[in-house]
């Protein structure tokens, strides 16, 4: 049955309406803006003053100029192996311990549960997690970039909730039937769960995509193994950082702004990309709600 | 394409010297490895230089580099300390080690040298013996060596040492001819010049609001900084020489008079309103588009690079150096830091972790003989220059070509880095072949002229001094940096400013200065 | 460890035929466990070993067990220094300016949502607003620098309506409004999915009651949609509270300068100058923990309140 609307209620839906298009503006212009300035004629850029509504010129030497450089390529190939390989591994490590913690009966629950929370308001800092990755030999290695931060204890809890939120019935059914803990997980739970685990892969590929103050600090000087993040940050702030050498400051390569654009947009696309099609999942994906024990 | 370049010249110069390469390759190379700083941006491996290849086939030392991240050079130093994985040589600034040299060496990171030199180091020992002011500033105040230094050779001597006064202000002379202003020389003159400046449409654009009178950044390290006019109130920002001691520039009264100008000149709207955020990239945009009057400049880069830029951009621009504005008295002062010493604390240290200490001391000790000083600053005999009969540097044609097509630094950084100014030894002769703009020689010339009587040379505080004074220093450098920011603005009353002095004697100020001056005492004494 | 129990079980003790069952019903938790219990020992706790430094003046070549104790030496000199109150108000200010307006803003975006009947409208305004939140820092703070410039975007639409041009990011009076907006930008659309998610576990049926009783939409808001969410809220909350006085280093350190470090330096961007700019590696650590140990307090009093109050907890 249809209600007619009243109508303050349909005041609301066009204040509404209004309101959620603004957010659109406003979310999305920065994006145009700087594929549109990657894009431009770099002088007209230059010259140019306020909002952008089209390529000023039209010009693909940014572009070019990016991707004739051989550390974006060695930086794309490092990233991947660490969004591909990292999001394996910090996947497995997730679901397993989420299923650990999503056991009602287990003994061991509320302090495995206490130790991850703990974690995510006390920690030691970076000079001994420093020390200890050396310790570890993970120092200068793609997989110091993929072990130590592999379970992002936030994540651990979202899908804990997720786990704990699949029917009990349907686990004792299978239990019934002599199924083991990894055949519930496997058969039972993450069919359940699908979107939940979903949403995981999108928040641990992404943030391996993203990532890159630890890689500065861990790889030190091994620039073959540098992601993509840290090539970019060398190509945006190459400019502004004073060198222990006696530069003559100004007489750096100045890099211009449309290959900064540019080197924008090339390491952002793949994430954009991609993103739409695990889009769907999240709502599903990220019930929280029930925390409650 | 510079790529193959590179590879060609590294084959010829494979070729040219098959006999002592083939010996050394016959015997096992030593391997050693060396953290350093990135010499340019040219180059992204200091082992893919063909100088530097050379090297280690004459040296019969092998050297891996280990290059941190650009702007990470001190974080990743830290770490290095913390984790104690030393590599076998260290390039550093050593002055700014926390504690100095001393405590580099007492916390092991470094070892002292002295008496390896005496048995290993023959090239380094005869430049120390020759001219004792290198030695001077290149060790602690005990005599402690500690480096294989960086030397720049046209400050050994009295008479070239005004080729590296590189830095002074610039402004541009057609736009003062168009107003008929001569050259200024007092600040008053600099006053009247800036509100012309501003005051007319001096770009031709038909708005007159648009001109910038006067820009640089403020901060020092990136761009030019405009408190290089604290010279003309006969100081430097921070530390300076004043009457045969270390004074502080906020203990001098003159000091306001010099931020009481800057104050009135931002009001004004003489200086760059975004001052405080210019970096070179938007300086760099807004001079070489031609809305910038003056500046402090350096020759290298607003003689060759942006004056090649501007000849397209804005044809009519003529950017002419100054000479330094006068003080009260009349004398006029270079701040261009660390302008007539010859070593500034950087330079190449050995580990306590180093595997072969006398290969490792052969192999920075050649850098310092006839033809490592060539090997490092040309390259290689024959492939990138020729050596006349009195001994002249020339270049070869294909070398010359290259320079012409990618200029100075483009090809020559790549083949031999040590020209780069800042790294290992920069030759003479260099320092006036790097000049290819006859503007960059008349820069140099006009700037020489003023006295580098400001300038406090490296100091080495004693290990427990040194906590002290970083400690202090710190605290009071953040806040003075960020306290004269808002007082330019005019954030802060004028009055606050005696609250800025009164604030930095209780951060302690004046033993930071106790210690600096003590620290000058041992160094005049060495 | 408890295969050795497990052979004590044959001694028929109610324990140990308690100890028995458990491992009978649980071996393969144990075995799933385990991983888990690895990663954090290795990565999290032995790390807050090192943090005994703290404690200690760190010597490189003494190692952490070898320097010597000095006590809270450390700790006293930070309490003591010029910076330690502006630290602490800077910290402050940004998270709670981030908690007063970040934290409601996807709620009521969710909210908003939710009221949307054209279904594809829905779906792609939630499409755009994901859309920030997976930039990475860099590019987003090499936006913010740009953007804010005197000759950028917003100064060119401020200058529209008489304001004078300026460079935002050094100015300190901004600087607190940039990072807070800029963060609300990015994580406006991401916050809400959660909110969006327990939203349609809220009965319609509610809303019909509410709406045959005559109430408008901002009651129906008001009484059926924010009670349905509140757990949600609360255990949001919650978890902000705790991560209160750790506002992240990465966005400020590329954005601020000693321009606006009267606004902008805090905790963690201290931390970071003092131990890898400065060597001052125990100072920095005591900093840090400092940090930690507020943290912890902060977020133990918000789900201890929140247990009291409403009966739901993080743990």
């Amino acid at each position: 049955m249809h209600i007619k609307q009243t109508r303050g209620e349909r005041a609301f839906e066009v204040v509404n309406l209004f309101i959620l298009t603004l957010v659109v503006v406003v979310t999305l212009y920065p994006f145009l803006h700087v594929v549109f300035a990657s894009f431009s004629n770099p002088n007209l850029l230059a010259a140019h003053s306020g909002v952008l509504l089209h390529p000023l010129g039209f010009s693909l030497e940014a572009y070019k100029a990016v991707l004739s450089q051989s550390d974006i390529y060695t930086g794309y190939r490092n990233t991947l192996f660490l969004v591909i390989v990292g999001t394996c591994i910090s996947l497995s490590i997730t679901v397993l311990s989420a299923y650990v913690l999503s056991r009602r009966g287990f003994r061991l629950r509320p302090l495995l549960n206490l130790m991850a929370v703990f974690t995510m308001f006390f920690s030691g800092g970076l000079i001994p997690f420093y020390l200890q990755i050396r310790t570890l030999g993970l120092r200068e290695s793609l997989w110091g970039l993929i072990l130590p931060t592999a379970m992002s204890t936030y994540n651990l809890i979202v899908l804990r909730t997720a786990f704990y939120s699949v029917p009990v019935s349907l686990e004792e059914a299978a239990r019934m039937d002599g199924a083991q803990d990894f055949t519930i997980l496997f058969r039972v739970i993450l069919p359940i769960t699908g979107p939940s685990i979903a949403v995981m892969i999108l928040f641990y590929g992404v943030s391996y995509w993203n990532s890159w103050f630890y890689a500065m600090v861990l790889l030190g000087g091994r620039r073959e193994l540098y992601p993509l993040q840290l090539i970019l940050r060398e190509i945006l702030i190459m400019s502004s950082a004073d060198s222990m050498i006696d530069l003559d400051i100004n007489d750096r390569a100045i890099i211009s702004q449309t290959i900064k654009y540019a080197t924008i947009i090339v390491s952002t696309v793949p994430v954009l990309a991609i993103y739409p099609f695990l889009q769907k999942y999240f709502v599903a994906g990220m019930m929280v709600g029930a925390v409650k024990e | 394409m510079k790529k193959t370049t590179r590879l060609l010249a590294a084959l010829l110069a494979l070729l040219l010297t098959a006999g002592c390469a083939a010996a050394a390759t016959a015997e096992e190379k030593t391997k050693l490895s060396i953290f350093s700083v990135l010499a340019d941006s040219e180059i992204s491996n200091h082992g893919d230089v063909p100088s530097m290849q050379e090297l280690a086939d004459r040296t019969g030392v092998e050297v891996t580099w280990t290059h941190p991240p650009k702007g990470q050079e001190n974080e990743q130093f830290s770490l290095m300390v913390v984790s104690q994985d030393y590599t076998d040589m260290i390039y550093y600034n050593w002055s700014s080690y926390a504690g100095g040299p001393e405590k580099a060496i007492s916390d092991e990171v470094i070892i002292p040298l002295n008496e390896y030199v005496e048995a290993y180091a023959p090239n380094l020992m005869a430049i120390f013996e020759k001219y004792p002011e290198a030695k001077r500033q290149a060790t602690t105040d005990d005599g402690t060596i500690y480096m294989f230094p960086f030397i720049r050779a046209v400050c050994l001597d009295e008479e070239t040492v005004g080729l590296n006064f590189t830095q002074g202000p610039i402004y541009r002379k057609d736009w003062a001819d168009k107003l008929g202003i001569a050259e200024p020389k007092t600040m008053d003159d600099w006053y009247n010049m800036l509100c012309a400046f501003r005051d007319n449409d001096m770009n031709g654009n038909g708005d007159a609001s648009d001109e910038i009178p006067f820009s640089g950044s403020y901060t020092n390290g990136t761009g030019y900084s405009f408190n290089y006019f604290t010279a003309a109130y006969g100081l430097l920002e921070g530390f300076y020489l004043e009457d045969g001691k270390v004074n502080h520039s906020i203990l001098s009264p003159r000091y306001k008079e010099y931020l009481d100008e800057m104050r009135k000149w931002y009001a004004e709207g003489l200086l760059d309103p975004d001052f405080l955020a210019v970096d070179s990239n938007t300086f760099q945009a807004k001079a070489t588009s031609g809305q910038v009057g003056s500046w402090f400049g350096s020759e290298t880069a607003h003689f060759a690079t942006y004056a090649g830029i501007m000849k397209e951009t804005v044809p009519e621009a003529e950017l002419v150096p100054l000479h330094w504005p006068l003080d009260a008295d009349g004398n006029s002062y270079t701040a261009q830091p660390a302008v007539n010493m010859i070593c500034n604390g950087k330079g190449i240290a050995i580990s306590t972790k180093c595997k072969d200490i006398e290969a490792a001391m052969r192999y920075l000790d050649y850098i310092y003989s006839e033809d490592g000083i060539r090997l490092v600053n040309y390259g290689i005999e024959g492939v990138h220059y020729t050596v006349g009969e009195n001994g002249e540097i020339q270049w070869t044609e294909a070398m010359q070509k290259d320079i012409d097509e990618k200029g100075f630094r483009g090809a020559v950084i790549p083949v031999a880095f040590g020209g780069r100014s800042g790294y290992i030894y920069q030759d003479t002769q260099l320092a006036i072949m790097a000049k290819t703009n006859p503007m960059q020689l008349e820069a140099v010339n006009t700037w020489g002229e003023a006295s580098a009587a400001l300038i406090v040379p490296t100091l080495t505080p004693t290990a427990e001094e040194s906590s002290t004074f970083a400690n202090i220093m710190s605290e009071v450098n953040t806040y003075i940096q960020e306290m004269t920011g808002k007082y330019i603005m005019g954030l802060i009353d004028e009055s606050e400013y005696d609250t800025i002095v009164k604030n930095c004697k209780k951060m302690g100020i004046e033993d930071a200065l106790a210690i600096e001056n003590a620290a000058y005492a041992r160094y005049l004494a060495r | 460890m408890f295969s050795a129990q497990k052979s004590c079980g044959s001694r028929k003790g109610a324990f140990a035929r308690a100890l028995q069952k458990e491992w009978r019903q649980y071996r393969y938790v144990y075995l799933m466990a385990i991983p888990m219990i690895v990663y954090y020992i290795l990565f999290c706790y032995m790390p807050m070993y090192g943090a005994s430094i703290a404690f200690k003046d760190f010597v490189p070549k003494l190692k952490i067990a070898g320097s010597p104790w000095v006590g809270f030496k450390h700790f006293r000199s930070f309490f003591q220094s010029v910076y330690f109150t502006r630290l602490l108000t800077n910290t402050l200010a940004l998270s709670l300016g981030n908690l007063v307006f970040g934290f409601p803003a996807p709620i009521i975006l969710a909210i908003l949502l939710n009221e949307v009947r054209q279904n594809w409208f829905k779906r792609t305004v939630q499409t755009i607003s994901y859309l920030p939140h997976f930039i990475s820092v860099m590019v987003i703070c090499g936006m913010i620098v740009d953007f804010t410039a005197s000759g950028g975007v917003i100064n060119d639409l401020l200058s529209l309506f008489g304001f004078k041009r300026q460079t935002m990011l050094l100015n300190p009076s901004l600087f607190r409004p940039i990072y807070i907006i800029s963060e609300i930008w990015q994580s406006v659309g991401w916050g809400s999915i959660v909110y969006l998610a327990a939203l349609t576990a809220v009965d319609p049926a509610l809303y019909e009651a509410a709406r045959i009783d005559g109430a408008g939409k901002f009651r129906q808001i008001l009484h059926v949609t924010l009670p349905g969410i509140a757990p949600t809220i609360v255990v949001m909350l919650i978890l902000k509270m705790g991560s209160m006085m750790s506002v992240g280093s990465e966005k400020v350190l590329l954005l601020y300068n000693s321009n606006t470090y009267s606004t902008a330096d805090v905790i963690s961007t201290y931390v970071y100058r003092k131990g890898l700019l400065e060597n001052n590696f125990s100072f920095s650590t005591a900093v840090g923990l400092f940090n930690s140990v507020i943290n912890f307090t902060l977020v133990v009093l918000a789900n201890q309140i929140s247990r009291k109050v409403n009966d739901t907890s993080l743990w």
